[in-house]
């Protein structure tokens, strides 16, 4: 069994390292979803999936279980995940997190926390910091990769890929116990986690105008904001599209708006000659 | 479960046990934030206002007295005299406001307005349910700001929220809010993008127009 998912796991690894370096991707290339066409199937397959198994899954978890027990079932899986947390903290290089923060909160939530159902740490003031080996990579460098819908765990990218396989080593459940087992555990997590941000979920999908590329831009924006964080440097948004800065305005463009603002009420028919120069540009 | 897996993950943790309650009570000190430069005032002026603002928004979401809808009204209105939403429609459509014609201009700011002040009241309210604290500031290029803050207790505890800060007309305004790292305007951007790569602004229109009455609908 242990032989057949390390073949398993070094299967995967293989192929999308393949497929990393079959698109060698610039920086100056332009298309930073060159996986669009497939990534959208699979996003669809687990939209569905989701709303065929894991909502409905979710609404009857949220109606037997009150909202601490939920709480704590998330508490007990970001425990067991601690250790893995710390291990990644130190191969950052970053021994404040790993010895402030990771070590004192598995510490006290194992023990004064009842092997990790109650978040005493936090109530003392040490925050749960969370982190694994895909930003481990992108911390040294690494680049994340174009963007990866896997079927069944969502957003991901080739760095990403490699980072979950090396994390789930360091997870106890995932590998250690009998595999029959060890998705049921999973499954819990899932469900438990997508009760507890099922508002959230059901707001994100209402309110997109194109939920695939809110996803895609939400998960892009939070792992490089984590990848910076973890080199220290100031985590300041930015766009995808070449475009540094994100908050600069072109001069005409504001100065189209001013005029604007000042005419509060022009005929729709009045079109000034600017403007139809620039439609062509 | 078998013990001795347990042992071996446990056994160098207790060896460090000390080193780590050691460096657990330094930490447990508040971080002092220093900000000491020629931006010093803006900052400070920028951070004062999101600290007023943020202490607005709590008291709103701890008034039992106020229904749900109430608060969320409450919670809108301070978000519209906060951000400013028609700087922000500019940064989300950035080249593509060329293509909009004066009327789609105003039409997709309108949108985007009601758009954007749900949806980030709705979270607001669902985020912030005890506190949230002002945590820092920094200057930013142009004369921006950036005002960090983090939601205390909730199902989001902990988690950070920064403002990016705009003068205009004298007073600070709101141009984007980063939820851990995810920023509204580039979020809302690659959207636009999106849709606008296959469709024409009045396509995008009609689709924001009905997404916000679903969800007056919805609410």
């Amino acid at each position: 069994m242990r032989a057949g998912a390390w073949r398993g796991l070094a299967a995967l690894l293989l192929f999308v390292f393949s497929l990393a370096c079959a698109t060698g991707q610039g920086p100056d290339v332009p298309d930073r979803d060159p996986w669009e066409p497939m990534n959208r199937k699979i996003f669809a397959f687990n939209e569905g999936l989701d709303r065929w198994v894991f909502e409905p899954a979710s609404v009857g978890w949220d109606f037997v279980l009150p909202d601490a027990v939920q709480k704590s079932v998330m508490n007990v899986f970001d425990n067991i995940f601690m250790p893995a947390v710390m291990v990644n903290h130190l191969f950052q290089a970053r021994f404040k997190e790993a010895f402030a923060q990771d070590l004192p909160r598995f510490l006290m939530n194992t023990t004064i926390g009842w092997a990790g159902l109650f978040d005493a740490a936090s109530t003392v003031g040490i925050d749960k910091n969370y982190t694994d080996f895909g930003i481990t990579l992108g911390r040294w460098g690494v680049p994340t990769g174009p963007y990866l819908v896997i079927p069944l765990l969502g957003s991901s990218s080739p760095r990403n890929v490699v980072g979950k396989a090396a994390d789930v080593w360091s997870t106890p459940y995932s590998l250690w116990i009998v595999p029959g087992i060890s998705i049921a555990i999973r499954a819990v997590e899932l469900v438990n986690l997508r009760t507890l941000f099922a508002e959230e979920i059901d707001q994100s999908r209402t309110e997109s105008i194109d939920y695939y590329s809110f996803i895609r831009s939400a998960w892009e924006q939070n792992r490089r904001y984590r990848v910076l964080e973890a080199q220290g440097k100031e985590p300041s948004p930015e766009f995808d599209d070449g475009q540094v800065d994100l908050y600069y305005i072109d001069a005409i463009i504001d100065a189209e708006a001013d005029e604007e603002v000042e005419k509060q009420s022009p005929s729709p028919s009045e079109v000034e000659p600017s403007e139809a120069e620039e439609g062509s540009s | 479960m078998s013990c001795h897996k347990i042992c071996k993950v446990r056994f160098p943790f207790v060896l460090i046990a000390a080193a780590g309650f050691a460096s657990f009570l330094w930490t447990a000190q508040p971080a002092l934030a220093g900000a000491a430069s020629s931006d010093a005032a803006a900052v400070a002026s920028a951070r004062a206002v999101v600290s007023k603002v943020m202490s607005r928004v709590v008291s709103v979401l701890s008034d039992r007295s106020l229904s749900d809808d109430q608060r969320l009204a409450q919670i809108e209105a301070i978000a519209y005299s906060n951000f400013d939403f028609e700087t922000m429609a500019k940064l989300v459509l950035a080249r593509n406001w060329k293509n909009f014609s004066k009327e789609e201009r105003r039409t997709f700011v309108t949108e985007f307005t009601d758009l954007l002040a749900r949806s980030y009241s709705s979270r607001l309210k669902r985020y912030s349910d005890e506190g949230v604290d002002v945590v820092g500031a920094r200057p930013e290029p142009r004369g921006d700001v950036t005002v960090e803050t983090r939601i205390v207790g909730g199902g989001f505890d902990g988690a950070t929220v920064n403002y990016r800060m705009r003068q205009r007309g004298g007073e600070w305004k709101a141009i984007d809010a980063v939820v851990e790292g995810v920023s509204l305007v580039s979020s809302y951007r690659a959207q636009f993008r999106e849709v606008l790569s296959g469709s024409s602004p009045a396509k995008l229109l009609e689709r924001m127009r009905s997404k916000n009455s679903f969800s007056e609908v919805g609410v």
